[in-house]
């Protein structure tokens, strides 16, 4: 037996009824076409995902930070260390310098008792404040705590970072009517306006550089700088919008 | 230098067709599959034809997508070891033309080599290849060409022995 030709004809035999149909070219057009739309869409959806992904450092950068105080069963909530919090009653000069941020092993537990039990707390709507401007340096990450004393009720959001860092307190107390109420004036100080309202300006070079303002009555704004930002300061304060 | 419109794809996928379908089939073994594979093979030539030259001939370079798409595809599915077939086997039964049975099975131990040795059998006798050409084809040495032929026939003629001898019996 002749193996190669038996081979031979028994393809022929095999494939000799069988024939290419019309439509091969242009299903095979029809194919490519589709193929190119295809590789199309996967590019500009690769291409859209990672423009989104290289945008959202920039993002972070510029969108607004919400500051602070949501009032009872707020978002803060979130960000606040565990522990305990010493609520100590409000200087009359905050004293920042030296620890990065206020009351790290503060107390969520005993702020929310405190607060629960503070008629400011427990009646008043939720208060949020925004800052429009970070200083270079100054990591988007921030700490928040809320410290009762009496019927006051403040709340501290701190941001940190290799450039020094920036501190928003918003103080919630029915007696609140001009900045020197807040408690937290230092021993010199100017007059400014700031939002519209009458501010004070801590004066000096030994002192943490900071300004506060009523908001509104029963709302008092305070912001501080260390003293690397002591030329944002004014930039930083006005850049808080409180709604 | 002229290059290849989309007008001489159409003649030339209509002049050729049919040839390139019949080798498809007898290199993946089944109608469907070979359909398919001829399909992506045009897609892959259109997609380059306006760079082939008008002057030269397209046709082994179709082919060399087509074999190299069998061969790929067949390694790609090892793993399932899948045997394609045309039909069901069947139980052997007496026949009064062995010849056209012996080709049957011929043709079914054709589809249960390797992809490459099943492409080597299919280019040297089907399209009557020279060796220097079916390697070119293949991108393997002349010397591989006919050891993968060799070992081939061999490997069908050991499979076909039995089955030969017993079709002869019975005519």
């Amino acid at each position: 037996m002749d193996l190669e030709n038996e081979l031979r004809q028994a393809m022929a035999e095999h494939v000799t009824e069988m024939s290419a149909p019309r439509t091969l070219a242009a299903d095979a057009k029809r194919r490519h076409h589709r193929t190119v739309r295809r590789r199309t869409a996967f590019a500009v959806g690769a291409a859209g995902v990672v423009a989104a992904v290289a945008m959202i450092p920039a993002y972070q950068s510029f969108r607004p930070q919400t500051v602070g105080a949501d009032g009872p069963g707020g978002q803060k909530h979130r960000q606040q260390p565990t522990g305990t919090l010493p609520v100590s009653p409000a200087p009359t000069t905050p004293s920042l310098s030296s620890s990065p941020s206020a009351g790290s092993n503060g107390a969520h537990s005993s702020g929310k008792s405190k607060r629960s039990a503070s008629p400011q707390g427990s009646g008043s709507a939720a208060v949020r404040a925004l800052l429009g401007y970070r200083p270079p340096g100054i990591d988007p990450a921030k700490t928040c705590q809320t410290a009762h004393t009496g019927a006051k009720e403040t709340t501290t959001c701190r941001w940190a970072g290799s450039g020094g860092w920036v501190e928003v307190r918003l103080v919630r107390d029915s007696g609140l009517k001009v900045p020197s109420d807040l408690g937290l004036a230092p021993p010199m100080s100017e007059q400014v306006r700031l939002h519209d309202h009458s501010a004070l300006r801590s004066v000096g070079p030994a002192i943490t550089s900071q300004v506060m303002w009523i908001q509104r009555h029963g709302l008092g704004v305070w912001v501080g700088v260390s003293p690397s930002l002591n030329s944002s300061l004014i930039r930083v304060a006005e850049s808080v919008s409180v709604s | 230098m002229a290059r290849r419109d989309d007008e001489s794809f159409v003649k030339f996928v209509t002049e050729r067709g049919t040839a390139l379908l019949r080798t498809a089939n007898l290199l993946c073994g089944a109608r469907s599959d070979a359909e398919d594979i001829l399909q992506t093979a045009l897609e892959k030539a259109y997609r380059h034809w306006g760079k082939i030259s008008a002057e030269s001939n397209p046709e082994p370079y179709v082919r060399r997508i087509l074999v190299n798409l069998t061969v790929s595809r067949a390694r790609r599915w090892r793993v399932l070891r899948e045997v394609h077939m045309s039909s069901p086997p069947e139980v052997p039964s007496a026949s009064e033309t062995s010849t056209v049975e012996l080709r049957g099975v011929l043709l079914d131990e054709l589809r249960k080599l390797g992809p490459r040795q099943r492409a080597v059998l299919v280019l040297r006798y089907w399209e009557d290849m020279s060796e220097a050409d079916t390697a070119k084809m293949l991108g393997c040495s002349v010397g591989t060409v006919k050891s993968q032929a060799a070992r081939g026939l061999a490997r069908l003629r050991e499979r076909m022995g039995s089955s030969a001898h017993t079709a002869s019996s019975r005519g």
